[in-house]
């Protein structure tokens, strides 16, 4: 009788395991468990002045994956050390040629292009309609930067202007009174201080010892010296065709600038592009040995954090100051440019709704507050202008209204060659090895041969 | 005996053992080193060939143009200077420094305490064991332009102004950058070399009052003529293809005044993204490397110096 108890408790016993492993089985939520774990692989280049760019990935995704009930994400991050974002693109574009391709990966805009018509970037314009509360939010003028022929292919992750940096101390040992100095922004807004302007004012400065240099610029490739172009009325995209245009006149005339620079005004040196970064922005910030460079908001951020400038915005702005970049005509308008990085879901992805939940997760306004604030980067969107430590900070309060001059470079497939083809020409004046003439000559020959039927050629 | 000779002939018996196994062994030696140049030279080589036939851009999408890309060489503007960036670039490293300074290296070492030579070698070999970036960017401190760089430091101390070496000689950066590293590698076997010349050839020569510099003139450099030849060969080969350190420190600038030949090939393949242009470019650099490697072999009887050892007995 015992026995037959016995035999039937465990044969109880052994029904409601089952149910008890069946029940869990088909219910996820309760253990977590049984998810599916989905490898979602990102890749965002290791870059100094904006890291949580890709950690804010990883935060996404902590935070996305408790809303999931039914798959767990695992994020493999790759951060390449690549030197700048014309080599992650080439370096993106040779992974997606080997079939290894990330599932996400952020991209200077200017190359959307490129991944577009290579078919390595999905189209969004139907995804980002699920998230109204997110992308309704962006400021309207950062489509333009993911736009590739009227078609959405990026989510903007951060933006930024451009500027020349100034010395307020070596401008007031100059003799220039304070209101003189407080003054020079609006003038470059006018259009009363032109490029000539600052060239003559760098050259006086220096003749009179105050400075070792007058203006220096990047040392790398990079989109900043497309404002100069601009700043003499110049067009880099034809809006009709969309064809990448090179204007001529504007190019000579940032050609001269560059070399008027080094052998005129001798505010340059001719070795400008043999500068490593940090025999710049030390000398500029921490120094001040410098009078102009032409640089970006982020900038800012590494005075205070690589070369010791103070953190105390009312110190900081007591000795450096920024304008727009000026105009290169009396009356004309000045110029900054805005260079966002993007966020791409690869249209070759397996997984592709859930990497486009990460990204719209990376740009909820506090995640993209954390990386805007810490590297001094401008908001894309209106709900991170509103957050407390956005409001507070001073640099990005003082760079946003610059925007309203924002212009962007284009974005087409051959722009990397366009690029290319620039720097090279800019190098060769500024070292004397071509005339500007000849080097517009170099530029143009070298476009109609590499860009051919994409390029407009305009006086 | 005689009647069964012809028969042997004309039959032509399976291969005997002894035959069997000498192909087997042939096999074993040869096989590993003929595969290794089949997949990393004979392939590669064949798709270069092939890409250098199409128009493949960044995105590598494109179609097969044919010779397009080789008829394409004529108007390119920028070849003619890279070509002889290329000869100015190799013939100086190597006379100054792979061939002339190595040589050099080696004969005061060998001429010198041996524990000394050793300690002078060992020190020569330091950036060859550098890691290429780190070995770079030490460079690029010691010319940065500014007053920062450690050129201009030390010009600073001597009252002069700073020197922007890169702009104002590109070449003699580039040759000192290469020449230091390829050097070391001369110096070795050059060492090597003379240590195996025979003591009594040059004692005989000092018994018969012979200078140093004129042992080195009479006896020592005839009988290091194979390793010299050696280096020599190998080293253009090796500079022809070389551009890692040139890319690393001027970029190949200003403007293209340093950019070598194969340094030209990556701006336009993997800077521009025109890979199908910087195949064909490629590709011809493989067939210069081929057509020198043949005139090599021919011409200065690399055949001769395999064969047995020339020192000892030349």
């Amino acid at each position: 009788m015992r026995m037959r108890m016995s035999t039937r408790g465990w044969t109880l016993v052994l029904i409601l395991v089952l149910v008890a492993v069946f029940a869990l089985s088909i219910s996820p939520a309760v253990t977590g468990q049984a998810k599916r774990e989905v490898v979602i692989r990102a890749a965002v280049r290791a870059d100094a002045s904006g890291p949580d760019r890709a950690v804010n990935l990883q935060r996404a995704v902590d935070r996305l994956n408790p809303k999931l009930p039914d798959v767990t994400i695992r994020l493999q991050l790759e951060e390449a050390p690549t030197p700048g974002w014309a080599e992650e693109t080439t370096r993106l574009m040779r992974v997606f040629a080997a079939g290894e391709g990330p599932d996400v990966y952020t991209i200077a805009h200017e190359f959307v292009g490129m991944f577009a018509k290579a078919g390595h970037a999905l189209i969004l314009d139907e995804m980002i309609k699920k998230y109204p509360e997110t992308y309704n939010d962006f400021f309207p003028s950062q489509w333009t930067s993911v736009k590739h022929r009227g078609r959405i292919y990026g989510i903007p992750q951060d933006t930024e202007a451009r500027m020349i940096y100034f010395r307020i101390d070596r401008l007031k040992q100059f003799g220039w009174s304070d209101a003189q100095i407080k003054g020079l922004p609006g003038r470059v807004e006018k259009g009363d201080f032109t490029l000539t302007d600052m060239a003559e004012l760098a050259q006086q400065m220096k003749d009179k010892g105050l400075v070792d240099w007058g203006f220096y610029h990047r040392p790398t490739r990079g989109p900043d010296y497309y404002q100069i172009i601009l700043a003499y009325g110049g067009k880099l995209q034809d809006e009709k065709s969309g064809k990448l245009v090179l204007d001529r006149s504007a190019t000579l005339d940032f050609l001269r600038f560059l070399h008027d620079n080094v052998y005129k005004y001798k505010i340059t040196p001719s070795g400008m592009t043999n500068i490593p970064w940090r025999s710049i922005l030390g000398p500029f910030s921490a120094e001040g040995k410098i009078q102009f460079i032409m640089g970006g908001i982020w900038q800012s951020g590494e005075f205070i954090r690589d070369y010791g400038v103070t953190k105390d915005p009312v110190e900081f702005f007591t000795n450096i100051d920024w304008t727009l970049i000026p105009s290169g005509r009396k009356g004309g308008k000045p110029v900054t440019l805005s260079h966002p990085i993007i966020y791409i879901v690869s249209a070759r992805s397996k997984e592709k709704d859930l990497a486009f939940r990460i990204v719209t997760e990376a740009s909820s306004a506090e995640l993209n507050a954390i990386h805007a604030v810490n590297s001094y980067h401008i908001a894309v969107r209106k709900a991170v202008t509103q957050l407390a430590a956005y409001k507070n900070h001073a640099w990005l309060n003082r760079a946003t209204p610059l925007l309203e001059y924002a212009t962007f470079i284009p974005n087409h497939e051959d722009f990397g060659r366009y690029d290319q083809i620039i720097y090279e020409a800019m190098q060769a004046v500024e070292t004397n090895r071509l005339t500007p003439d000849a080097a517009l000559q170099f530029v143009e020959n070298q476009m109609r041969s590499q860009i051919r039927d994409q390029l407009m050629v305009v006086e | 005996m005689a009647t069964q000779a012809p028969v042997l002939s004309v039959t032509r018996p399976v291969p005997s053992r002894p035959t069997r196994r000498r192909a087997g062994l042939i096999l074993l030696f040869l096989g590993p080193f003929v595969l290794l140049t089949v997949v990393f030279f004979v392939i590669p080589a064949v798709l270069t060939g092939l890409l250098g036939l199409t128009d493949l851009d960044a995105a590598f999408q494109g179609q097969v143009v044919g010779l397009e890309n080789f008829r394409g060489f004529a108007a390119d503007p920028l070849l003619p200077r890279v070509l002889l960036n290329t000869v100015v670039y190799v013939f100086f490293t190597l006379m100054c420094f792979n061939v002339g300074m190595g040589l050099l290296l080696a004969l005061m070492t060998t001429h010198i305490s041996d524990r000394a030579g050793t300690v002078f070698r060992a020190i020569w070999l330091l950036p060859r064991l550098t890691p290429q970036v780190v070995y770079a960017l030490l460079w690029l401190w010691f010319v940065d332009p500014t007053k920062y760089g450690l050129l201009n430091t030390v010009r600073g101390w001597l009252g002069l102004s700073a020197l922007d070496l890169i702009s104002w000689s590109p070449w003699l950066v580039i040759v000192i950058v290469n020449g230091l590293i390829g050097a070391s590698l001369g110096m070795v076997i050059f060492s090597s070399a003379i240590k195996s010349v025979p003591e009594d050839y040059v004692r005989a020569a000092r018994v018969d009052g012979a200078a140093s510099l004129r042992i080195i003139r009479y006896i020592i450099l005839p009988l290091i003529r194979w390793p010299v030849t050696f280096v020599l060969v190998y080293q253009t080969l090796a500079l022809l293809t070389s551009y890692e350190y040139i890319l690393l420190v001027t970029g190949g600038g200003p403007f293209y005044d340093s950019t070598v030949y194969a340094l030209y090939v990556f701006k336009r393949a993997i800077e521009s993204g025109d890979y199908g242009y910087g195949a064909a470019l490629a590709f011809i650099l493989v067939v210069v490397g081929a057509v020198a490697a043949q005139f090599y072999w021919r011409f200065l009887n690399f055949e001769r110096m395999i064969t047995q050892p020339r020192i000892e007995s030349d």
